[in-house]
């Protein structure tokens, strides 16, 4: 099992950096962030990071190619890769939905699977060969190039997917993993498991080689209720964002939630965390000592996932988000934690 | 006269990086970056350079609009202005014309104007207030918000433009400034003015207070010739780059340049810099020996108005890169860094 951690660069600059410094020492695999809008801009703070850190990952977690043209990811990709001397790798898919809708986009109708299909095969182009020309529905080039090439050899391209199930299959099909964002229960992570094999045969791969991973809110305290109660308060911003299966998935009626999305859609911060209940909040994070956290991770790691990626929330982002005081480790804390108490017991 | 160095960022990073270090020590005004695909990312290279530098400003030169959303812009912007501790400018465009071609982006010509003034309002919109709500041509959002927040209260907001004579006077209208890439002749310069005058006349603004920044492909050395002729390399492939008006603002037929664009289109590098004449490199370059540099800006840049002079650097590494060529006698980017810190700035301290 790999471990990694998400950051929402939302903290002062200086700040996020020492952050991903602790992480790489700690022995993180990678540190991902998310490339949208709402943040700082995260490709600014991974190249400032870069020459801070010696052996984690970098990459975007993911990117929106709905709103971020797909060989200009590739140019700030491959800038980064000479930056980190080869250590990054990029998660995408059509963007977040929310985001998407502030943009005046409505993603049904942007054929998101064909639309993530095509940006994979541009990607990977430009990448492998710092050129490309390409006819196709949604993206066309004639003889663009650039100077900017990675020094690994490939650097990976994965898909990150939500509801599937075409889109864990497409993962399985022609990309080096999927990231699954936002999902906590065995349920889940088998129904992804399950499409990924199906897209891998389809290609003749084996899904074994693959990428695959949870991307979970997370809480890790040495007080279990303080750890549940700290995830409560960020729980509902997240469940806008899930699709209805997503949630079915988790045992969750989806009609349930409308309460809350629409009291988060109206401003109503109080009422939509009172209305996000002990019971969701718990299936919708993974929250609680060491120990607990474990004992979820390992649920997970028997579907088949192999990586798991933290979204650890924090006093900081709590105050951020909600304006309300939580007393957990702050980042740096929770990242020793998870790497002295939980991430032996997968090595 | 401001002076400030544009750098393609075509170079090994670190390279990059020591050169913004050299030129900060040595009190550039700015470095400035194109933003384009055809290079590395510059807001990467800005970002590693932003903490091991102390007043150099780091400019976009230019950034572009038509493929990259303008809150964008702004979010990244402010991300490194936070990082720099408030050092950003933005330079923005619709974008180079041979890049927007090769992206088949059709709407390039016919309206450019109406969506960099749009632009205009996005970015410093975004930038002022961390939200929009806003329903344009070319732009809308609803409710969008970011946590990216500029340290400095105002963020330099710049146009590039080199056609004109519409989108110069849109410059003296709105913005903080307007660089003009690939002009070096006089009459060009002052074209330029000509036309900001007009805008910031609509605005009640005194043009002098704007930034007016000449973007040139530039080459210094002990050695005339060698500098002169390693930026005639690089010249020639920006010829393709500049409207046919530019072109004769220079006192050149556009017709007879068709040919060495023709070339390159079809990939024959070595063909377009042959045809490319020592001539019109000199006309289409600002390279020589540092002296020569300090003529050409007293005779050209000081009487049209233009206050601050950009050199893009030519160096040896970039010859090789783009055309294959080796140039000798020509220093590397730290190298002209000095000559012009030692030999050319001080005349017009």
């Amino acid at each position: 099992m790999r471990f990694s951690y998400v950051t929402l660069p939302d903290y002062p600059l200086t700040e996020s950096i020492e952050m991903i410094k602790t992480a790489d020492e700690l022995g993180y695999h990678a540190v991902y962030s998310v490339d949208e809008t709402w943040h700082k801009d995260m490709w600014i703070l991974f190249a400032a990071a870069a020459d801070k850190t010696t052996r984690i990952r970098f990459g975007p977690n993911l990117t929106p190619i709905g709103l971020r043209e797909p060989t200009l990811v590739c140019q700030a990709l491959a800038t980064l890769d000479e930056l980190t001397g080869g250590r990054t790798e990029c998660v995408f898919s059509i963007g977040n939905f929310g985001l998407l809708h502030q943009y005046g986009m409505d993603w049904s109708k942007m054929k998101p699977l064909s639309r993530v299909k095509e940006a994979h095969h541009v990607m990977r182009t430009f990448l492998d060969t710092g050129a490309i020309t390409f006819e196709g529905e949604f993206y066309r080039y004639n003889g663009l190039f650039t100077f900017a090439r990675p020094v690994q050899e490939r650097v990976p391209l994965l898909i990150g997917a939500m509801r599937g199930p075409k889109s864990f299959q497409v993962a399985g099909e022609i990309s080096d993993g999927c990231h699954h964002a936002l999902s906590y229960s065995k349920e889940a992570y088998e129904y992804m498991v399950e499409n990924v094999k199906v897209g891998a045969e389809r290609a003749g791969r084996d899904w074994r080689q693959l990428d695959l991973g949870a991307w979970c809110v997370t809480v890790c305290g040495p007080d279990s209720a303080e750890a549940k109660r700290t995830a409560r308060t960020m729980v509902a911003f997240y469940i806008s964002a899930m699709p209805n299966e997503q949630l079915e998935r988790h045992g969750i009626d989806p009609a349930d939630m409308a309460p809350i999305v629409e009291a988060l859609g109206g401003g109503e911060l109080d009422r939509a965390l009172e209305l996000t209940s002990p019971e969701v909040a718990e299936k919708l994070s993974i929250a609680g000592t060491p120990e607990e956290c474990a004992a979820r991770i390992r649920e997970i790691e028997s579907t088949g996932v192999n990586h798991m990626i933290l979204c650890i929330t924090d006093p900081a982002i709590v105050k951020t988000f909600t304006g309300r005081d939580v007393s957990v480790p702050d980042c740096q804390g929770q990242l020793r934690l998870i790497a002295e108490q939980v991430m032996p017991a997968f090595a | 006269m401001r002076f400030s160095y544009a750098m393609l960022p075509d170079h090994p990073a670190d390279e990059l990086i020591e050169a913004i270090e050299l030129a900060d020590e040595l009190g550039f005004y700015s470095v400035c970056g194109a933003d384009e695909t055809y290079h590395k990312d510059i807001w990467s290279i800005f970002a590693a350079a932003a903490r091991s530098t102390k007043r150099i400003k780091l400019t976009t030169d230019v950034t572009h609009v038509i493929l990259k959303d303008p809150t964008i812009v702004a979010q990244q912007a402010a991300t490194l202005d936070e990082l720099s501790g408030g050092r950003v400018e933005i330079g923005y465009s619709i974008g180079n014309f041979g890049m927007l071609e090769q992206y088949h982006v059709a709407d390039k010509g016919a309206r450019s104007v109406h969506r960099m003034r749009e632009a205009h309002e996005v970015i410093s919109t975004f930038l002022r207030d961390g939200v929009i709500d806003f329903e344009g041509e070319f732009y809308r959002y609803s409710g969008l918000f970011t946590s990216a927040r500029p340290v400095q209260e105002r963020i330099p907001l710049k146009i590039g433009a080199m056609k004109g004579p519409r989108s110069f006077q849109l410059a003296g209208e709105i913005a903080d400034g307007m660089h003009q890439a690939l002009a070096y002749s006089r009459e060009a310069m002052e074209y330029a003015v000509e036309h900001i005058k007009i805008g910031a006349a609509r605005t009640d603004r005194n043009w002098q207070d704007l930034d007016l920044g000449a973007w040139m492909v530039a080459s210094v050395s002990e050695d005339s010739r060698a500098a002169r002729d390693a930026a005639r390399v690089v010249a020639a492939f920006y010829i393709s780059a500049m409207p046919a008006e530019q072109v004769e603002r220079h006192g050149i037929d556009p017709d007879s340049l068709r040919p060495i664009v023709e070339a390159f289109t079809a990939g024959d590098v070595e063909r377009g810099v042959e045809l490319t004449t020592p001539e019109l490199g000199d006309r289409l370059s600002c390279a020589g020996t540092p002296e020569e540099i300090v003529e050409k800006i007293r005779a050209d840049v000081v009487p049209s108005g233009f206050n601050h002079v950009i050199f893009a650097l030519t160096d040896p590494y970039l010859v090789e890169q783009w055309s294959g060529r080796r140039v000798e006698n020509v220093p590397s980017l730290a190298g002209q860094l000095r000559l012009i810190h030692d030999r050319v700035m001080p005349h017009f301290a």
